[in-house]
């Protein structure tokens, strides 16, 4: 335990606490001023004024999937790092983002979602496992960082390949230039749809997710110690790539492939807990929401009609923890 | 060395170009813009055309498409249209800047049509094309038919009443102020446009609580590649959208009624009046 270490239930009070007042600020930034209780007041009367519509039909889901987004890519985050044992390991860096931004892609722009609601995080939730299936059969059961890393950076780049196939052949002409969209994320003028869309796979992949912080801290003993402690590993790796990519899916068919957050989120966390894997999981999720609705924040904070996508914000504060994350590791191994 | 060959050349065409503008209205018409072919293909018989651009045949963008049979389809390459021997060269202002500069060195009569945003300029780039291609009477005659039709569809207007608002709203956000082709066709159909009361003078992009505060009584919108999926068209699916308008459904104007000036807009006119009879 070192001195870092706080108490769970604390953790899990401040953390939601802190989610919930970035909730709310989030609500009340936006390109004009909004009296708040006022439109809150007029919204659940359901009346259609314009302070109402922005607050219920604008701002709440922007808000709302914020929170979500980012809880999904911290918690999945926590996960690939306690699955494959790795402090590098999360869901930019294994495919799983864009392997999802690949399907949800395929989904989107080849007509599936008008013959199906829920297309997209399903495109999304497909192209996840199959990307992240193959970085896990580039770099073998027990790789070492160089190889994951590696074979994450092979199979991303043939998903970006095919991304921007994708886009050049489909038939809508403003495909291509959506790709900006798909490559940096935003959850901008998003709609409660995209929400009602988006929570059902995301609760599902929680639910496959939420219960296995014991098997991840039997884990971190090894391979062996924890079949001896009764866990089915591989039936645990199952669950975990299938709640990974229902997670991630879902998340970046709906914001795009948001980066760094399930890289940072953890890492950032991990002290608090004891670096223990189990306790990181939820702990984790907060943290991811927190982040990502402060960068959303952050976005609209930026003049008027430099239209900043979320991904940019995140990428600028993860790219130099990345990179300190990758000399703090060449220090220690000197 | 080749300099002389290369000056008596462009000499040569020059002058061949200069005998033949002086025997009457041009024969060989070649049109490489979009824009162009439309107001071409609206004053001069198709014997006269030798060529107009490959958008003309596009359903979504052209008012009036030709037979591919029956005339030269170009890509605004001046290798495909030096051998037909024009003697006239249409083209617009922006696209295939180059390739009409360099008809116009190598000696062929290219007129250029900048884009406009006011009926008084569309009124001013039909003159103009109809004196240079010698069919005055017709483009007055045009003109006139247009000017009827839109008197007409703001006629039960009343001057003192306030006009219903409406804004242009297409995919990515994108709407158009009062000074454009489609903020002329909203006022001349009996429209106050919303879009001015966001601070939009010209097009520009129109963010969604920007438009919410507008209230606009109408929306309008053009499909362009309907039965294609992207977020932009995505975007337009809002919900918020229907809510705003109290689920009214957003008028559609095709594209190609006012993509390009030309006597059609009037169509567009009456599309959009018929719109505000319904909002009685």
């Amino acid at each position: 335990m070192s001195a870092r270490d706080v108490p769970q239930h604390k953790l899990l009070i401040g953390l939601s606490l802190l989610v919930l007042a970035l909730g709310i600020v989030s609500l009340m930034i936006g390109r004009n001023p909004l009296p708040l209780i006022e439109a809150a007041m007029e919204a659940f009367d359901d009346s259609a004024s314009t302070a109402a519509l922005i607050l219920s039909e604008i701002r709440l889901p922007r808000a709302l999937i914020a929170a979500i987004v980012g809880a999904s890519l911290g918690l999945a985050g926590a996960v690939m790092q306690g699955m494959l044992r790795n402090p590098l390991a999360s869901p930019g860096l294994v495919g799983s983002s864009s392997g999802a931004a690949f399907g949800a892609v395929m989904a989107l722009y080849f007509g599936f979602e008008a013959v199906f609601a829920l297309a997209l995080p399903v495109g999304g939730m497909l192209g996840s496992l199959g990307a992240m299936g193959l970085v896990v059969l580039l770099a073998g059961r027990n790789a070492g960082v160089t190889t994951l890393i590696l074979a994450g950076v092979a199979i991303n780049s043939m998903a970006l390949a095919m991304i921007s196939l994708a886009l050049n052949l489909a038939p809508s002409p403003y495909a291509m230039r959506e790709m900006v969209m798909w490559m940096l994320g935003s959850v901008a003028d998003r709609s409660m749809r995209d929400f009602w869309v988006l929570l059902g796979p995301t609760l599902l992949g929680w639910l496959l997710l939420a219960g296995s912080g014991r098997a991840l801290d039997a884990l971190t003993l090894g391979e062996d110690t924890a079949h001896t402690l009764g866990i089915n590993i591989r039936r645990l790796r199952w669950r975990l790539f299938l709640g990974v990519s229902l997670t991630v899916g879902a998340a970046v068919s709906i914001a795009g492939s948001i980066a760094f957050i399930g890289l940072v989120v953890p890492h950032l966390l991990r002290p608090m807990v004891g670096h223990q894997p189990g306790r990181l999981l939820t702990v984790s999720a907060l943290g991811g929401a927190a982040l990502l609705l402060l960068a959303d924040i952050g976005v609209r904070l930026f003049p008027a009609g430099t239209d900043i996508k979320v991904g940019v914000l995140t990428s600028l504060v993860g790219a130099p923890f990345f990179l300190y994350l990758i000399l703090k590791t060449r220090r220690s191994s000197l | 060395m080749f300099r002389p060959l290369r000056h008596l050349c462009s000499l040569c065409l020059l002058l061949a170009s200069g005998v033949s503008a002086a025997a009457g209205p041009p024969q060989r018409i070649v049109s490489i813009n979009l824009c162009t072919d439309q107001l071409l293909m609206a004053l001069v018989e198709p014997e006269r055309i030798v060529s107009l651009s490959i958008l003309s045949l596009d359903e979504h963008a052209a008012y009036r498409r030709p037979d591919p049979n029956q005339v030269h389809i170009n890509d605004a390459l001046p290798e495909e249209v030096i051998p037909l021997q024009p003697d006239l060269i249409l083209s617009g202002a922006y696209t295939n800047r180059r390739a009409a500069e360099l008809l116009k060195q190598l000696g062929y009569p290219v007129e250029i049509f900048t884009p406009v945003e006011s009926l008084d300029g569309l009124r001013d780039n039909l003159r103009r094309m109809a004196r240079l291609v010698g069919e005055e009477a017709r483009g007055e005659s045009l003109l006139a038919v247009m000017d009827e039709r839109l008197a007409a569809a703001s006629a039960d207007l009343d001057p003192g009443a306030v006009r219903p608002s409406a804004a242009v709203y297409l995919p990515r956000g994108y709407s158009s102020g009062e000074q454009t082709l489609q903020g002329e066709a909203l006022r001349a159909a009996g429209f106050r446009n919303a879009a001015t009361d966001a601070g939009l003078t010209s097009y520009g992009s129109l963010p969604l609580e920007d438009l919410l505060y507008t209230r606009p009584d109408l929306l309008i919108s053009s499909d362009y590649a309907p039965g294609t999926a992207s977020l932009a068209d995505r975007h337009l699916q809002h919900p918020v959208l229907r809510k705003l308008t109290n689920e009214r459904p957003m008028a559609k104007v095709p594209y190609k009624l006012w993509i390009c000036a030309g006597p059609w807009i009037a169509e567009a006119v009456e599309i959009l009046a018929d719109a505000r009879e319904g909002l009685k």
